[in-house]
């Protein structure tokens, strides 16, 4: 036990280190064991004191750290074990679990001499066994002097770098993760200005505005670079304006239903689009139109919308195109209104009427009026110098020119002539009007116009007319559309104009035709055809009127005696006077005469009951009387008389026309029986009587 | 200085011998085999020490472990690596990626360790075969550029200077550094004595076997 308290003299100072400390002797067995080993490992002093320390830790047998620690033991230089390389030389977990990591520095000490002694005499005790103690001693003494008679214990300095390993740990991982999220970020930030220059490529290529606009801040945070080429302005330009851009660009009429527009996004989803046509300044002063595409971009941190994101796409060719196929539209819509309108009739002047009424309405002037020229066939042929205003139509505020000429002198050859080709003339400004004759201008200026525009009325080479409108109240500058509105009305106007009049004609032919199929060539009274024909339509009517209808059948008494006596000239000559007289009898227009047979005559009085029919008869009578013909074959008078058969009835479904007609006819020929120049009625009853 | 042919022999025999012990160390330690070899070695002054090492690093940062020793024969040894090399060793040893090529504590650690095996070997490998007992501080860990580390041993210049080219051969890469050991003044001659002196007797016996010598 001296050697176990020597080593605690020497080493009991390393108790108070925070260290491990321990000494171990040359066969292993530990000499020394400081209190933080008894710490760390939990095996105390008294346990481990002079015992293999194999025992508990037999890893230290390995040749590993054998043959390193030989040298120790030999006085050989100290010997590290680093926590890289060894993680615990003498294994101890802490209280957390984790093993606790140590460097251990191992150095050689030399061992106090009485050990030698001890071994010497140990060794001197066997050899004095074997009897040969002297030689011994002497060999013992020689090899201390030879082969370093010392030896030596290894100082285990155990440190623990647990905290250190793993704060290094720590800081390694911190700084791998610093650096990997460095190269990440790099990596980002270029993927980013990789993504930034392919969007800002795409938005600058894309035929199309793109852009934000800050709805707080009221300007233009974004615009690509086709502004310039579609607008003329730079980029920078753009921004500059700041919120005047706007009221600077923006078509008036759409500017102020821009705060309108923009009210939307505040109950705007994120997603939904917001479309809208409007129309921009160029650079050059040209307006262009553009459809814009607009959806929230960001946010306040309250969730109202503060950027939009917008495409604008220029659609000013569409526009035009679309306006001029509206005008196209329209323009055929109305002609085809008008064009309707005045075909509804072939009645001349109510399709003149209906023209300036509806180019009046549709172009929406003062005055529409269609001069017509005559043909004045006094003087130079095919020059007609005369007219006057036609037909107009006109607003409160004119006064009428219905019925004005024309001075000759606007209608002078060459003036005459321009017309004839067809030539428009559209004055904007009668007051500055320059290169339009002086006479016409005069004209117009009487008329209390201030913006005319005139188109011709060509049938053929034939001028018509002149299809005019005029504004009084205002000057006006024609459009092209209504120019050629007008040329087409004029056109319309030509066909229409002469459609009626060749109605016109048609119509008269067509009276002309029908007098002559219905009237007898003699006496111009209606033949029996049309008697007939009457006659049965007047029996449908009122049989459905339950109106009376009479019939009055005269014939001229011995007429073929009066032939014989005066010749066939004198008879029809004769004929023609009781045709005349019996029409002037018949007073009312629904009443038909008619020249029923040679020299007999029919009467057909619609709504005429019997006494009337009779009062008609007698007029007949009297006024044939009254004529005076005379007549010094005839047996009952020197003058011509009549006989007359009365009948009426009112008619019924199952009557025929041949039942009134028999029952004149029986009375005229009871008048004739009777001794003629007298008349016989026949009623119903009558009828029935015979 | 110049060494007669003996004694060149026995010194790259010792040192030989001292770095097969350091190998068979290395070995045990890591489990993967380890050469590591001494092509040749020779006795500068130091004024040629400097620029001989800087053709051999190229100026570059070395980092290097030392070992001081007194006694009968007193000076310093040195295991000198590049930096760069010195890491790539470490990582070897360790298993452990560098995250960069600075050494930190944990790559000291092992340096350290290394140093102190191959250092270890030499040192033990000539003070044993002398029979002469020779006092070691503990071993330091030093980065720097050649001047600095030269100029920081403040060394006389009738000191002498033992050069040993080594090569670590591990798994298929060849680390290549140097063992300097710096002798003080007399110290140098005192160890040729001793090597004399050891051999003169087993001379005629095997003059060129000190292997031998080490084992009896």
């Amino acid at each position: 036990m001296n050697e176990i308290q020597a080593a605690q003299k020497e080493f009991g100072i390393l108790d108070r280190v925070p260290e491990g400390v321990c000494v171990l002797r040359e066969d292993f067995s530990v000499l020394f064991w400081n209190r933080c080993l008894e710490d760390w490992t939990g095996i105390s002093r008294s346990e481990i004191l002079l015992k293999d320390i194999g025992i508990y830790f037999p890893h230290l047998h390995q040749p590993k750290y054998a043959h390193r620690l030989k040298q120790i033991f030999e006085g050989g230089p100290p010997t590290i074990f680093s926590s890289q390389l060894h993680k615990s030389i003498i294994p101890a977990q802490m209280a957390d679990g984790r093993w606790r990591i140590q460097h251990t520095t191992v150095t050689t000490v030399p061992a106090p001499d009485f050990r030698f002694r001890e071994l010497l005499s140990r060794a001197c005790e066997c050899d004095f066994r074997l009897g040969n103690a002297a030689c011994e001693s002497d060999i013992v003494e020689s090899h201390q002097q030879l082969n370093n008679p010392k030896s030596f214990y290894a100082l285990f300095v155990i440190e623990d770098v647990t905290d250190l390993t793993y704060r290094i740990q720590d800081y390694r991982a911190m700084r791998d993760r610093a650096l990997e999220e460095i190269k990440e970020r790099t990596k980002v930030e270029e993927a980013l200005r990789e993504s930034q220059h392919f969007i800002q490529t795409i938005a600058d290529a894309t035929p199309c505005l793109i852009y934000i606009y800050d709805l707080i801040e009221k300007r233009n945070i974004y615009i690509n670079r086709q502004v310039d080429l579609l607008l003329g302005y730079t980029v920078e330009e753009i921004q500059q304006m700041g919120s005047q851009l706007f009221p600077n660009l923006m078509y008036p009429e759409d500017l102020w239903q821009v705060s309108a527009h923009q009210e939307k996004f505040t109950t705007a989803q994120d997603g939904d689009i917001f479309e809208r046509e409007y129309r921009i300044e160029h650079r050059s002063g040209e307006w262009c139109w553009f459809h814009s595409r607009e959806i929230v971009f960001a946010r306040t941190a309250e969730g109202l919308p503060k950027q939009i994101l917008g495409t604008a796409q220029d659609i000013t060719k569409r526009k035009w195109t679309e306006e001029a196929m509206r005008l196209q539209t329209e323009r055929e819509r109305l002609m085809g209104v008008i064009t309707q309108h005045i075909r509804q009739s072939l009645n001349l002047s109510e399709v003149l009427n209906t023209a300036v009424t509806q180019v009046r309405q549709f172009l929406g002037t003062d005055r529409a009026i269609i001069f017509r020229f005559m043909p004045n066939t006094h003087k130079d042929r095919n020059v007609v110098k005369i007219g006057n205003v036609t037909v107009e139509s006109l607003a409160s505020n004119c006064t009428s020119i219905l019925g004005a000429n024309i001075p000759e002198c606007c209608l002078r050859e060459g003036n005459f002539s321009y017309y004839q080709q067809g030539n428009i003339r559209a004055i904007e400004d009668v007051s500055t009007a320059a290169n339009f004759p002086k006479c016409h201008i005069e004209l117009l200026k009487k008329w209390g116009v201030k913006a005319n525009l005139e188109v011709p009325i060509l049938q053929g080479e034939q001028l018509w007319g002149l299809l005019m409108v005029q504004q009084c109240g205002t000057v006006r500058a024609w459009q092209p559309l209504e120019i050629e509105l007008m040329k087409q009305l004029a056109n319309q106007l030509a066909i229409a104009i002469q459609q009626a009049e060749l109605y016109q004609q048609l119509q008269a032919a067509n009276e002309q035709l029908q007098r002559l199929a219905s009237s007898d060539g003699l006496t111009h009274l209606a033949n029996r055809r049309r008697f007939d024909e009457y006659l049965l339509q007047q029996l449908l009517i009122l049989a459905r009127e339950k109106q009376p209808l009479s019939l009055i059948l005269c014939d001229i008494d011995f007429f073929k005696s009066y032939n014989d006596t005066y010749g066939h000239q004198a008879g029809d000559e004769c004929l023609r006077l009781v045709a005349k007289a019996i029409q002037r009898a018949v007073k009312r227009p629904a009443d038909l005469v008619a020249r029923y047979g040679g020299e007999e005559f029919a009467v057909i009085l619609p709504n005429t009951d019997l006494k009337g029919a009779l009062r008609v008869a007698k007029e007949i009578q009297i006024r044939v009387k009254d004529l005076q013909i005379p007549h010094f074959a005839s047996e009952v008078s020197d003058c011509i008389t009549l006989s007359a058969g009365v009948a009426c009835l009112i008619p019924t479904a199952d009557i025929s026309s041949k039942e009134l007609i028999a029952g004149a006819d029986r009375a005229l020929y009871q008048a004739k029986n009777l001794g003629r120049d007298r008349i016989v009625m026949c009623s119903e009853s009558c009828l029935s009587q015979v | 200085m110049n060494l007669t042919v003996d004694q060149v022999d026995v010194l790259q025999e010792l040192v030989n011998i001292g770095v097969g012990r350091a190998a068979g160390v290395l070995n045990e330690m890591i489990g993967s085999p380890i050469c590591l070899r001494i092509p040749y070695i020779k006795v500068l002054s130091p004024q040629e020490l400097q620029p001989d090492l800087e053709i051999r690093f190229n100026g570059d940062i070395l980092s290097t472990v030392g070992l001081s020793f007194s006694g009968s024969f007193a000076g310093t040894a040195e295991l000198i690596f590049p930096t760069e090399s010195a890491s790539t060793l470490v990582e070897v040893l360790t298993g452990e990626t560098a995250g960069t090529p600075d050494l930190d504590s944990v790559k000291i650690g092992t340096l350290l360790e290394v140093g102190n095996i191959v250092l270890n070997g030499i040192m033990g490998s000539l003070s044993n075969v002398l029979a002469q007992h020779l006092e070691y501080s503990l071993p330091t860990y030093v980065e720097g550029r050649i001047d600095k580390l030269v100029n920081s041993k403040q060394l006389d210049a009738k000191a002498s200077v033992f050069l040993a080219h080594t090569r670590f051969i591990i798994e298929q890469l060849q680390i290549a550094g140097d063992i300097v050991v710096i002798f003080k003044v007399g110290s140098f001659d005192a160890m040729l004595k001793a090597i004399d002196l050891a051999f003169e007797g087993d001379n005629e016996r095997d003059p060129g076997s000190p292997e031998r010598v080490w084992h009896s």
